[in-house]
């Protein structure tokens, strides 16, 4: 049965505005916000809720179609109620927890403006119906949890949340990077199973799920990402300690079991799709991941002194005993993998119950002592009964002891361990993989009895004494009403694993008779006993054998630690590569420069020196006019001569003619006037000529002169204009200490090139293509 | 003729008119000035808005400048991309111009404020001219008119750098107009045709018979453009200019000048030149790796600023890097993912310059470490950063996601996802240079005492209210433009 009902909306709205008016509260009244801020969890709650009926008889869906161009969508089955329903009221219990909590630290306001829309995103996450709202919930849920985890913005704070954000915003993205390869393929981001539709679209799920699990890995802790865990529980105040792992933790193992659990299962299990094997393989890997995650989790705790340190890798180690549920349910399949999910789902929500108690204890310790290292903070039993006797409640919870709720659910997982190994076919390695779960098992132990020996028990500090023990009443309600649900659970544990782990397995694609055989399990008979013994006789081995050492005092040194011998060099080089590829950039353009410079100045030279020799050119040039000019007076003069002679020629003829004229005087008297009139005239032509050949050979001197001056102006002229680029040139190169992009002639040499090269390559392809 | 059906005209003449009136106004009657550029890019505003819901009821429609029919006459012609651009350049110009009026008093010598709003408007027309002509001379005319009122608008603070970065720009700028004009001479000789439409129908053929011309003409476009467009690597001269201006000029010319070029270049490759052509020479894939070099380094560049203007002015180049790449990869998706950005990055590269403008109006302080705690003296220009520093990394619910979702899934389209992946690292680059910024101004309290900031104006304040509130709007509600993107894509891509 699908119902549509506005109830998922509502539970994501109400806290949204809910948080506005809280805010606004804030600056009315202290009192007053509070009570709004637990009224509206409790509001959220009660919707949360009332959604059972819908979620028993089917699911309840409602969609947006505009929004965000690809449309919101909720979805809302068992599964996503369950986890809802674990949100809402570890919510609930922070908030009435921060009440008290909170009361001595600044911008509250603030803090529960973020702490309701966290919570409403938070939701949002398990209340969305398709992978592009869940991712849209995630990544809201990753900045305003930002807000919480630097609530107290020591720079400690801020470095935690900055890690916290940063692998946040990858994981995202790791997120998105998968969700739009699914998207492109299949053409559906629904929360269903659909492995033969990604197989038919040729999508290869050993590239998908990676991304997937690094986007939900980083969320829930698994180990190498879990780094941002510790620091920011550290900074974090306890409130947030505990939802974050109660729930926002638990967001990401709910991203987990729906990727691996559900969109990468078969819709129709009888028949395999071709290439589905590599899911089983990957589910070992998140097996051993989960391994990894558990023991590493558990060793690092062993060695911290700071509680809130301690029960967060308590937290990263106790998420691999859920990654690897997980990974048993992929790896198992249809068939047996019932187990798997049952085991991470009962352990999700014990989990979630204890470890919550666990930090509000140890937030009430601080609240009294104001420091949680346990190399300082001892003895408090005597002080503080109360609280010890809820911390070893919780202790046996987690320690899986018989009674206390952890039991039954380590019980499953172990069962989901050695029945991967039994049905999983031949791999060996599984064997070794329950024994390192053993090992867990015991170093979890260790870790308590360290952390509840150390705060609880020894001899308290003289500074202690005189404090004021008084524990809030509203704490005190609170860790007992979760002691009473870890000892109900305890005792009736086949009560939460058949009314609500094995109903939130219907949707998904595992063999209805896994959960029938799970829900006849008697648990408290010896084929379940068996491994909490083992455990505790190994722990108590243990326990001897490092105080005896004194290893718990070790300090780890920091090249041991992920963080600086990955993340942090991985940081650092890149930083490094973005510098230097800057000011690699523009050295380049700055070298460019320098050589261009050096070249124009040489161009300079040489056209200083081409100037001189123009000028010598025009030098003797000008000699060579002079020469001309004097050929020609020479030439003139050689003319004149011939002039003269020819004059004195005709003087004789004229002479001759004089005598022949006296021989024949009387007859051609007259004839002979006119003859010396032409002689005359003759004679006077000849000057003229003369003197203006003798004028033309002074204007070609005067002439060669004027080219001989300009010569050497211009000549001049270019030597200034040689040195006035060169100074240019020089001012333009500028110095080597101002490191700038402001080269104009780079720039246009710059586009040169591009121009060029995408010619060439274009006409390239046209030529030979 | 009824007056609606000269809108395409008018709304390139009026800005042009008033831009003259100007100088007289800053004359006679000073206090005039604001409200009649106001009045003017309203009007403007107004009439796109016509535009885009004729074209979007009717289809395109194109208009013949004094009744001279193509190819005789310049034709406008108002397509959905044109349509679309048009109302980007005028209603996100109006609100900076809006925020300018009060910016401007502080940054500028009195005297050369009516220059200033000469400046402006000559812009705004030339912008609109360059994406509604259909014709490519007058696209050139236009794109001369856009470089010369861009330069005065930076050089008009007269600092030095100013000065400096304008003449570069300047000269850079020239470059750029003259490998285009080059390329109109180009394409004139094989076709004969200026006109957008004829040209089209002409070249196939021209194609087969003189490849060499329109290869070149092809380059030097794509590079003339690519200059103007600050397409890495011919990114150089934008750094300095888009820093060194007054606010307003760096958020008009960060959001909008350097898109209308893309917007040309889109048009030019797509509806221009023939599909053939395109399949024979790589350029498609030329421009995808140039985007994507640009949308890398410009993000490394940024991470190392620490002036603030300067940062935003290099995130620029990775952002139009993402306009290209939606244009490079020639799928439906990424071209309107491509297209959806020039809107989604105009309204949030606007919103964060005049958000960093109002921190400089304010406290006058532009290194980013002067910034710590400002959240709590400066509250608005703060959460509108912090909005654009959302929608720059691409947080759902902010409008930068859904152009990211499209350029992500149009990559996945034609097999590419190595280019998803680009889009995906460049996020996370954009949250390193952004996100310490925010939490900064929010979570960290400045070293020594400063004095309280200047009380920001409201002309100031309503602006930045009103872009941040666009960006969740589109963020939310991306259908409101959505439509007339894909109708865009569509046509462009021949569907």
């Amino acid at each position: 049965m699908i119902f549509t009902s506005f109830l998922p909306v509502a539970a994501i709205l109400v806290p949204w505005l809910g948080a506005l008016a809280v805010f606004l509260a804030g600056y009315l009244s202290e009192k007053l916000r509070n009570l709004l801020a637990v009224l509206v969890a409790l509001a959220t709650c009660g919707i949360v809720l009332s959604l059972y009926p819908y979620v028993q008889a089917g699911t309840a869906v409602y969609r947006f179609a505009d929004l965000m161009s690809f449309g919101l969508y909720f979805r809302v089955d068992f599964l996503s109620f369950v986890f809802a329903a674990l949100f809402s009221l570890s919510w609930l219990f922070a908030t009435i927890y921060a009440t008290v909590y909170m009361k001595k630290e600044h911008a509250q306001n603030r803090f529960y403006l973020f702490l309701l829309l966290t919570f409403a995103h938070c939701l949002g996450v398990v209340l969305a119906g398709d992978l592009f709202s869940l991712f849209l919930f995630f990544e809201l849920m990753t900045f305003s949890s930002y807000v919480l985890v630097i609530h107290r913005q020591t720079p400690g704070a801020i470095r935690a949340g900055n890690i916290a954000i940063y692998m946040g915003v990858a994981g995202g993205l790791a997120l998105l990077m998968g969700i739009f390869i699914i998207f492109a393929g299949v053409g559906s981001l629904d929360l269903v199973p659909m492995l033969e539709r990604i197989l038919a679209a040729g999508i290869n799920p050993l590239l998908v799920i990676p991304l997937f699990m690094v986007g939900f890995g980083i969320k829930m802790g698994m180990a190498p990402l879990h780094i941002w865990m510790p620091r920011a529980y550290e900074e974090g105040p306890s409130p947030i300690n505990a939802i974050s792992s109660a729930a926002m933790l638990k967001a990401g193992a709910y991203g987990m079991i729906r990727i691996m659990g559900m969109v990468f299962t078969p819709a129709n299990p009888s028949v395999m799709p071709a290439g589905a094997e590599v899911i089983k393989h990957i589910g070992l890997a998140v097996i051993w991941f989960g391994i990894f995650t558990m023991v590493m989790g558990a060793a690092l705790a062993i060695l911290q002194h700071n509680a809130k340190r301690i029960l967060a890798y308590s937290s990263v180690s106790q998420m691999g005993y859920i990654l690897m549920c997980i990974g048993v349910a992929a790896f198992l399949g249809f068939e047996k993998g019932a187990i798997g999910f049952s085991g991470a789902m009962y352990h999700i929500i014990n989990h979630s119950v204890f470890k919550a108690a666990l930090f509000m204890v140890v937030g009430a310790v601080y609240l009294i002592t104001l420091d949680v290292d346990i190399s300082r903070v001892r003895g408090m039993m005597k002080k503080l009964p109360f609280l010890a006797i809820v911390f070893l409640i919780s202790y046996v919870a987690i320690a899986g002891v018989p009674g206390g709720s952890g039991y039954a659910s380590k019980a499953i997982m172990h069962r989901a361990i050695v029945y991967a190994y039994k049905y999983g076919g031949e791999f060996t390695s599984l064997w070794v993989a329950e024994k390192f779960y053993v090992l867990a098992s015991a170093m979890t132990v260790v870790y308590f009895a360290k952390l509840f020996a150390g705060m609880f028990l020894g001899k308290m500090r003289k500074e202690h004494v005189s404090l004021n023990f008084r524990v809030s009443p509203l704490i005190k309600a609170i860790l007992f009403l979760y002691s009473a649900t870890i000892l109900a659970v305890g005792f009736f544990p086949n009560f939460v694993l058949n009314r609500i782990v094995i109903p939130a397995g219907a949707g998904f694609s595992f063999d209805a008779y896994g959960f029938k055989a799970l829900k006849e399990i008697n648990f408290f008979l010896w084929y379940d006993l068996q491994e909490p013994l083992l455990v505790f006789a190994l722990a108590a081995v243990m326990y001897l054998v490092l105080d005896h050492k004194r290893i718990f005092d070790w300090k780890a040194p920091e090249w041991l630690s992920i963080e600086y011998s990955f993340f942090l060099p991985t940081a650092r080089f890149f930083f490094r590569t973005c510098c230097n590829f800057g000011t690699a950039f523009d050295t380049a353009i700055n070298r460019t420069y320098l050589q261009s410079g050096k070249i124009a100045t040489e161009m300079c030279k040489y056209i200083t020196v081409f100037d001189s020799s123009v000028n010598k050119v025009y030098e003797s040039s000008g000699g060579a006019a002079r020469r001309l000019a004097e050929q020609a007076e020479k030439f003139d003069g050689v003319i004149n001569e011939a002039y003269e002679k020819s004059g004195g020629v005709a003087r004789k003829i004229a002479d001759g003619a004089e005598q022949f004229d006296g021989v024949i005087n009387e007859a051609y008297e007259k004839s002979g006037g006119v003859a010396r009139m032409i002689a005359d005239g003759a004679e006077q032509f000849d000057g003229v000529i003369n003197e203006a050949y003798e004028k033309s050979g002074q204007m070609a001197r005067q002439l060669a002169d004027k080219t001989a001056e300009l010569d050497s102006s211009l000549g001049e002229v270019y030597e200034q204009s040689g040195e006035h680029s060169r100074s240019l040139w020089e001012r333009m190169r500028g110095s080597q200490s101002d490191w700038n992009i402001k080269n104009l002639n780079f720039d246009s040499l710059l586009i040169a090139l591009t121009l060029g090269l995408f010619l060439i390559i274009l006409l390239y392809y046209t030529r030979f293509n | 003729m009824n007056f609606s059906q000269h809108l395409p005209a008018l709304i390139v003449v009026v800005p042009l008119l008033f831009a003259f009136v100007m100088p007289l106004l800053a004359r006679w009657r000073k206090q005039w000035c604001v409200p009649v550029t106001l009045g003017a890019i309203i009007f403007s505003f107004a009439a796109a808005l016509q535009m885009a819901f004729q074209v979007m009821s009717t289809g395109p429609f194109s208009y013949y400048m004094g009744d001279w029919p193509p190819p005789w006459g310049i034709e406008l012609g108002i397509d959905y991309l044109a349509a679309f651009a048009a109302l980007t350049i005028n209603g996100v110009g109006l609100l900076i111009i809006w925020f300018g009026s009060k910016d401007l008093l502080h940054e500028l010598k009195p005297e050369v404020l009516g220059w200033y709003y000469t400046l402006y408007l000559l812009l705004m027309a030339s912008m609109v001219g360059i994406v509604i002509t259909n014709d490519i001379f007058n696209m050139f005319v236009f794109l001369e008119i856009c470089a010369i009122a861009s330069c005065g608008i930076i050089s008009i603070k007269e600092s030095r750098d100013c000065i400096e970065a304008a003449f570069k720009y300047l000269v850079l700028s020239v470059l750029g107009s003259g490998a285009f004009l080059l390329a109109v001479a180009l394409l004139y000789m094989v076709t004969g045709h200026l006109n957008f439409t004829f040209m089209a129908e002409a070249l196939p053929e021209a194609m087969v018979l003189y490849p060499n011309n329109l290869l070149v003409a092809m380059g030097l476009l794509v590079v003339g453009l690519g200059v103007k467009a600050a397409l890495f690597p011919l990114h150089v001269w934008l750094p300095d200019a888009h820093s060194s201006a007054p606010s307003p000029s760096s958020a008009v010319l960060s959001a909008l000048v350097i898109k209308v070029y893309a917007v040309a270049m889109i048009r030019l490759l797509y509806l221009v030149f023939p599909r053939e052509l395109l399949g024979i020479a790589p350029v498609m894939e030329m421009i995808l790796w140039m985007s994507t070099l640009a949308i890398i380094i410009g993000s490394m560049f940024a991470i190392v600023q620490d002036d603030i203007k300067k940062m935003l002015a290099y995130s620029s180049i990775a952002q139009i890097g993402y306009v290209f790449l939606g244009v490079g990869l020639m799928s439906e998706s990424a071209l309107v993912g491509g297209i959806l950005h020039i809107f989604n990055h105009a309204t949030m590269k606007s919103m964060l310059f005049l958000a960093a403008g109002a921190f400089i109006y304010g406290t006058g302080a532009r290194k980013l470490s002067e910034l710590k705690g400002i959240g709590h003296t400066m509250p608005i220009p703060t959460i509108a950063f912090c909005i654009g520093a959302f929608s720059m990394v691409g947080i759902p619910i902010t409008s930068g996601f859904i152009s990211k979702w499209y350029l992500a899934l149009g990559a996945l389209d034609v097999g590419r996802p190595f280019f998803t992946a680009v889009i995906l690292i460049s996020s996370l680059l954009n949250g390193i240079y952004y996100l310490p910024i925010v939490v900064n101004a929010f979570f960290s309290k400045p070293e020594e005492a400063v004095p309280a900031p200047k009380q920001l104006p409201r002309e100031m304040l309503v602006p930045l209210a009103l872009l941040s509130f666009g960006v969740i709007l589109f963020g939310v509600y991306p259908s409101l433009i959505l439509g007339i993107v894909y109708r865009a894509a569509q046509l462009l891509l021949g569907l």
